[in-house]
């Protein structure tokens, strides 16, 4: 089976963005192209698309939202969540909320497999390594 | 098949269940169709539930204008000043609400004050006429509004998993 369309990937420090063209047109600019819109929870029980996907990972704590408020149509009850809501709601709950995870992957100083994010994060949260970090990121983009 | 020939047989199947012999068609219709199950009765829906979505919208607009925290303040006691200075704020983040879900324009171009003319048989819900009403149109008079219309509408599906009642929750900081 031969590719019809071709898809790029930004995966971004702050925000991530899917685009994408059909191989057959000559000029990949203008008309043949565009960005796909992306479904993220903006808000608990909201599920909206925006064309920009942002790179920041919340990690709810038990029972911090009502149950599957922080669903998605592919995903179930979801204690974890990609996107607006991890980067508005982070920013309120910052030792909860994984930034910036890409600017970890190159650190000359840290092991990029390790668990250390978030980085400020107390005892009862479960940390990801900033290779998780970004997966996560990769995987809600491939929905 | 003529249009008519077809409405007939349409109306004798509707209605009578079987088909004439004489328009029996090349392939043969199952002997009987079951008939569909009735409807299940609507659900009795709590008036929360009815207007659910007209609760969500005022919650974005708290959530990004502080709509409800300025409405339900009293402002008789702050000054002109401080009470432009907080519309500023629910100016900006409400407008925004608007941008994102609607398109909003108004319903006539002209501007306020123009004379327009309004054709007999009008649509009456694009215009409201006030003032010497009588006779049958066209008429001529003074645009005092233009109207609002939204041509489009891209609201967020209204949520199933949270209660729509609690239009914001409260927030609590821990130490």
């Amino acid at each position: 089976m031969s590719a019809t369309y071709s898809i790029g990937i930004d995966l971004g420090t702050t925000h991530s963005a899917l685009s994408w063209m059909a191989l057959d047109a000559k000029e990949g600019r203008g008309p043949n192209q565009a960005v796909l819109p992306i479904s993220q929870v903006t808000a608990p029980g909201t599920t909206e698309e925006r064309q920009l996907l942002p790179s920041f990972l919340y990690l709810s704590a038990d029972g911090e939202f009502p149950k599957d408020a922080l669903a998605l149509p592919w995903k179930g009850d979801a204690r974890t969540v990609v996107g607006e809501f991890a980067r508005t709601h982070g920013t309120k709950v910052p030792t909860r909320q994984v930034a910036s995870a890409k600017s970890w992957l190159s650190h000359p100083g840290v092991d990029r497999r390790a668990k250390i994010l978030p980085w400020q994060a107390p005892p009862d949260v479960t940390k990801v390594s900033p290779v998780e970090a970004g997966a996560r990121v990769l995987e809600h983009l491939a929905h | 098949m003529s249009f008519f020939t077809r409405l007939k047989l349409a109306l004798s199947v509707l209605f009578g269940g079987e088909l004439p012999a004489s328009a029996a068609p090349e392939r043969a219709l199952p002997a009987k169709v079951e008939a569909p199950p009735p409807p299940p009765p609507a659900p009795v829906l709590t008036a929360e539930q009815q207007h659910a979505a007209a609760l969500f919208f005022l919650g974005l607009l708290q959530r990004e204008g502080r709509l409800l925290d300025f409405l339900q303040e009293d402002i008789t006691s702050f000054s002109d000043g401080d009470v432009g200075a907080a519309s500023r704020v629910v100016h900006a983040g409400c407008k925004k609400v608007l941008a994102q879900y609607l398109a909003l324009t108004p319903v006539v171009a002209e501007t306020e004050g123009a004379t327009i003319s309004v054709p007999a048989g009008f649509d009456a819900s694009r215009f409201r006429l006030t003032g010497n009403v009588t006779g049958q149109g066209p008429w001529k008079g003074s645009l005092k509004h233009h109207g609002w219309q939204a041509s489009k509408v891209e609201l967020p599906a209204v949520p199933t998993t949270v209660d729509v009642k609690v239009i914001a929750p409260a927030e609590v900081e821990l130490p």
